[in-house]
Order: structure tokens, then sequence, then C-alpha cells
């Protein structure tokens, strides 16, 4: 009776280390947060009692060592991240099943469809993608103190999303595009905020990071689009801005940008800066020329805002509005830094 | 790691996406170390820039409401589309051809009179028949069916032939030179005994006064000979024997027909013709 008490106390105490391991050391919370991983610890721990059955000297070891170093190697060992995908892909994907679940319910949320869906992807992964995935993912790969960690769940979430828009196009489904979705109208607005996830969504915040990953991603052009696009907000310009779009402007140049534009038209606005556009870009380009390049990039960015909403947030005139507030917000935080 | 990993099919691979995306969740930033080809694909390509918002937005608020509504394509429209156009342009072509061949086989059709009115076509005639009888020195209309005049150049005149520039208008046959269908079944011999062989004149033969009839065998007992105009109207009747009779009476320009005949019954018909009379005229 004693010996099995015992047995059973080691047996708790070397699963909590196991569990203790997993969440502190090897897949820690703040890279594997309980919104996406809620029931990381029991997929793992489940994992790790299935190898340490399948082998009688790992069980052994499990079962009698009081060493709590030799469990934690163990644990380490079995499911490192590393061993975990090389050895039990499968449960690597029982490990993201609620990320995934989650993901195609974000996408697909109009639709009874995502169980389908969600299930077609849990199938694919299983049957073959996850292997593809573990011959191509590199971990060697060193990228500037990367966190290989939370790169794998990108990549799997890339790979995810990829399944996710092939299924889509077998079913012959596709998002919308924001021409398509149907605007906030009075009644409508009102149904639609009912939710409040819905209202939560629309926190100011998220839409300045999710407006910041856009304009992050025009790397090439982010200057002259930054220096445009206060402009058009009619948001004063400063030195630190010009000079990031033209370096060699001159002081005449940044006087004519620096001027104060608000009541003045567009048209006349860029009839002014063109020169000085056209001085430093070498080039002879019209008002107009400028004045529709800036037109088509804010009907690009509309477009990459309004697909992470279910209806048409933005539109050409609010977007102005919610551009002044996100650069002075920008140049508020800048300050806020400075100090 | 190389440009044509981290670029595939034009587009950016799994592995340069997922970069993206985490250096963007981590950092808020591009990496610069990225290559240069990488980030310019990223500027320019909706569809890229597309899938890293749609995994960092995620990422980043696992828990929020949605993404861009879903909807079924609707992939005939286009078919339908080509389909239309296709069946349009085939419908102009075939009415065009029909068009070009109906036209072709009715050119009445683009006859500006064909469409006037009753009224308007007797007002054009009465004005037609006006010129004409200012121009005939009779005032007689010779024919109402007249051929469009058209004006050419004077002929030189052929010899024995009337003189050009007389424009010649066609005519219908003069009553004179009706032929009469039952005399013309009668034509020829109709001796019972035999064949009356006659030597002059040759049927059909233009002639003019005297007039010498005459036959192979001569008549032993008297015959008649009767010359009928194209009326079969008798207008002359001679009692003739051997084998000859000249005829020295006056006829008028037209057919005739003549008979020789004996008691009881006919024995020959023939047919000639009375032309202008002229002394240098033979007889045939």
């Amino acid at each position: 009776m004693k010996k099995a008490t015992d047995l059973d106390i080691k047996f708790d105490k070397n699963r909590s280390v196991v569990l203790y391991t997993i969440r502190h050391h090897l897949y820690p919370e703040e890279e594997f947060s309980l919104k996406l991983f809620p029931d990381l610890p029991s997929v793992l721990l489940n994992c790790f009692m299935e190898v340490i059955k399948s082998r009688e000297e790992l069980l052994e070891v499990y079962q009698k060592s009081g060493d709590k170093s030799k469990i934690e190697s163990l644990t380490r060992e079995i499911l490192v991240f590393k061993n975990l995908l090389e050895n039990h892909p499968k449960t690597v994907v029982l490990m993201y099943r609620t990320s995934v679940k989650k993901y195609i319910r974000y996408q697909h949320s109009n639709s009874d469809e995502w169980e389908d869906i969600f299930q077609e992807v849990i199938t694919r992964l299983i049957s073959g993608k996850i292997y593809r995935i573990k011959e191509k993912f590199d971990f060697t790969y060193k990228y500037d103190n990367l966190i290989k960690r939370s790169f794998f769940t990108s990549y799997f979430m890339v790979t995810v999303r990829n399944i996710y828009m092939d299924i889509l196009r077998e079913l012959k489904v596709r998002p919308l595009t924001a021409g398509e979705i149907q605007p906030i109208t009075g009644n409508d607005a009102l149904e639609t905020f009912k939710d409040e996830n819905m209202l939560n969504s629309l926190v100011i915040d998220e839409e300045f990071q999710k407006l910041q990953t856009v304009l992050t991603l025009y790397h090439r052009s982010r200057p002259k689009l930054d220096l445009c696009l206060k402009l058009k907000c009619r948001i004063p310009l400063t030195g630190e801005i010009i000079h990031r779009c033209f370096p060699a402007c001159s002081r005449e140049d940044v006087k004519i940008l620096v001027q104060d534009f608000k009541g003045v038209k567009d048209k006349k606005m860029f009839d002014m800066v063109a020169p000085v556009f056209n001085r430093h870009e070498g080039r002879e380009n019209k008002s107009d020329t400028i004045r529709k390049w800036v037109s088509v990039k804010m009907d690009e960015i509309t477009s990459h805002l309004n697909r992470t909403h279910r209806c048409k947030v933005y539109t050409g005139k609010n977007l102005v509005d919610f551009m002044t507030l996100y650069y002075e917000h920008l140049d508020l935080n800048e300050i806020k830094s400075d100090r | 790691m190389k440009t044509s990993d981290l670029l595939k099919d034009g587009h950016l691979s799994d592995q340069a996406a997922a970069f993206i995306v985490d250096s963007l969740l981590h950092r808020q930033a591009l990496d610069t170390n990225m290559r240069e080809e990488v980030l310019n694909h990223v500027e320019e390509c909706k569809e890229c820039k597309d899938k890293i918002i749609d995994v960092v937005t995620f990422l980043r608020n696992p828990d929020s409401i949605g993404a861009a509504p879903v909807q079924r394509q609707r992939k005939r429209q286009k078919r339908y589309f080509y389909r239309g156009k296709i069946a349009a342009v085939f419908v102009t072509f075939a009415l065009l051809l029909f068009a070009y061949f109906f036209i072709y086989k009715n050119p009445s059709v683009l006859d500006v009179n064909r469409y006037k009115t009753d009224d308007a076509k007797n007002n054009q005639l009465k004005q037609e028949i006006q010129v004409k009888k200012s121009d005939s020195p009779s005032g007689e209309i010779k024919s109402k069916e007249t051929k469009p005049t058209v004006d050419i150049e004077p002929i030189e005149p052929k010899p024995d032939e009337p003189a050009a520039g007389k424009k010649k208008s066609a005519q219908l046959p003069d009553p004179r030179y009706h032929v009469n269908p039952n005399l013309e079944n009668m034509i020829g011999s109709h001796l019972r005994s035999g064949f009356l062989e006659v030597l002059t004149p040759i049927d059909n033969s233009e002639l003019t006064s005297p007039i010498h009839f005459s036959w192979k065998r001569g008549f032993v007992k008297p015959h008649t000979l009767k010359i009928v105009n194209n009326k079969n109207n008798v207008l002359y009747k001679y009692p003739v024997q051997g084998s000859s009779f000249d005829f020295k009476g006056k006829l008028r320009l037209g057919l005739y027909y003549w008979k020789l005949e004996n008691r009881n019954e006919l024995l020959y018909v023939g047919k000639f013709f009375v032309y202008e009379a002229t002394k240098d005229t033979k007889i045939r």
C-alpha cells in the first residue's frame, strides 16, 4: 500500500514537473498565448505520456526517479519543438488546433460552412501538409535575433491560410473585395454593433496597428507616402519628414512644403508642391500625376483595411479623418518616447 | 537563403511571408536585412500584402470578430457574356449576307419608281405622252411601250440600209401579214393519189405581180386556182389547165395563200408574200 502511494506521489510530482517545463521553459505563455494555445499543456502532456509508455526504460525513469532535473531533461528531449515536429508532427497539428479553428472562424465568420472548412483544413494538415512543413521549415536559418518558436507559428498560420484559400477556390467561394462589401448605414450599424465583441474589435488602437502594418509594407515608398498623406490630410510637415523623403531638400523647398495648406484645394496644393517633387526625383511630372498617385495609394490602403472588417468601414472620405488621427497619435507617441 | 527560396511562382514563399509576419508582430517594422527583391515585391503585390495583413491581424487579435464576408462566385456570367457577343456577331453577319443576296437577286428593290404612287406614275406617263406628241409629225403615238432612249453617236450608214439617224421603234406586225392558223396547217400537197409537186412559187417567198404559178404534172381536165388573203377571203379565182398559170392581177402588200382545186377536192395550198413592188423584183 505504501509503495503504491509513493509511486502515485512521484507520478503526480513528475507530472507537475513536466507541465512546469512545458509552460515555463519550452513553450512560454509570451510566445504561446492562452488565446491561441489554451489546451497546449494537455496536448503535450498526452504526447509525453504516450512516448513514455511506449518505451519501458523511459517509463521506469519517469515512475521511479525523484530527480527533478532528470524529468525535466526527459521532458525537453521528448517535447522540444524540433523533436516534436520531427517525431510527432500530428501532435503539432493538435497543438495548433485551436489557433486554426479561430482563424477559420475569423475568416469565414458569416457562413455556416466554417466548421466543415475547419475539419477539412485539419484533415489536410494531418494527412500530408504537416510533413511538408516539417521538410521545408529551416531550423538552422538565423534571421537577426528572430525568435524561432514564434516564427514557426507565423509560418504555420501562413500555410493554414494557403490551405484555406485553396479550399475556397475549390468551393468557388471568394472573399468579397472592398468594392463589394456593404457600407455601414444607420440601422445596419445598430444591428452590427449589438454584439459587444464587434464594438471591442473597433477599438481605435487596433485600427492604428492595422494601418501601421499596411503602411509598413510600402517599404520603398514609405517616406514619400508619409509626406503625401500628411499633405493630403493637411497635417503640418516637419523638417524630419521632409528630409526623410528628400535628403537634399533646400531651404526654399522646405519653405514650400511646410506652408499651411488648410483651406487650399488639393489641385492647387499639388500644383504648388509638384516642382519640389520634380526637382528631387529628376522628373517632369504634372501635379495631376502626384495627385493620382496619392489617390491610388489611398484606395489601396482603404481596400486593405476593409478586408479586416465584415463591412465597408473605410471610405475615401473617412480615411482622411482616420489618418489625421493616426498621425497625431504617432506624433504624440514620439513626443512621449523622446521624453 | 537564396532569393529563389524567398520568391516562388512570382509571389512570396511561405517562409518569406512568415519572416515578414513575424517581423511585424514583434518589431512593428520590416527587417531591413531582408532582401531588396522581397521588400520590393511586397510593395507592389496586393496578393502578398493581403496574405501578410490577414495573418498579422489575426495573430495580434485572435478573438476579433472577423474579416470580409465571403460569397459564392458567379462563374457562368463570363461565359454567357462571351456567348452573347459571339452570337450577336454571327447574327449581324448573317443579316448582312441576306441583305446582300436579296438586293443582288432583286435589283428593282433599289428602283425609286417602284415606290411611287399610282397618281405619281400617271402624271409621269402623261408628261411622256405630251413629249412624244410634240415629237411625232402625225401627232399619233406610235407605241405605248417605248424603250428608254439612249443618246448614241450617229452610226455610218450601211449600204442598202435606211439612213442613219432614224430611230426605229419596235412595231407590231401589220394585220395584213398575220398568218392564218387554219391555212397554215393546210400548206402543202393534199392529193390523195399522190404528191402534187409545185414548182413555183416557193412557199413564203416574196413576190410581185405578175406571179408565175407552175407545177410538175399538167392537168388534163380544168382545175381551179384561187388566191385568198390571210383571212381566207377569195380574191381571185381562175380556171387552170396544163402545168402553169401567170397571174397578172393586182395585190396589195400582205400575206396571201393560193389553192389548187379540182371539182371535188382541194389539191394544194401555198403561201406567199407581196411586198413593195418594184420593176426589178424577180418572181421566185
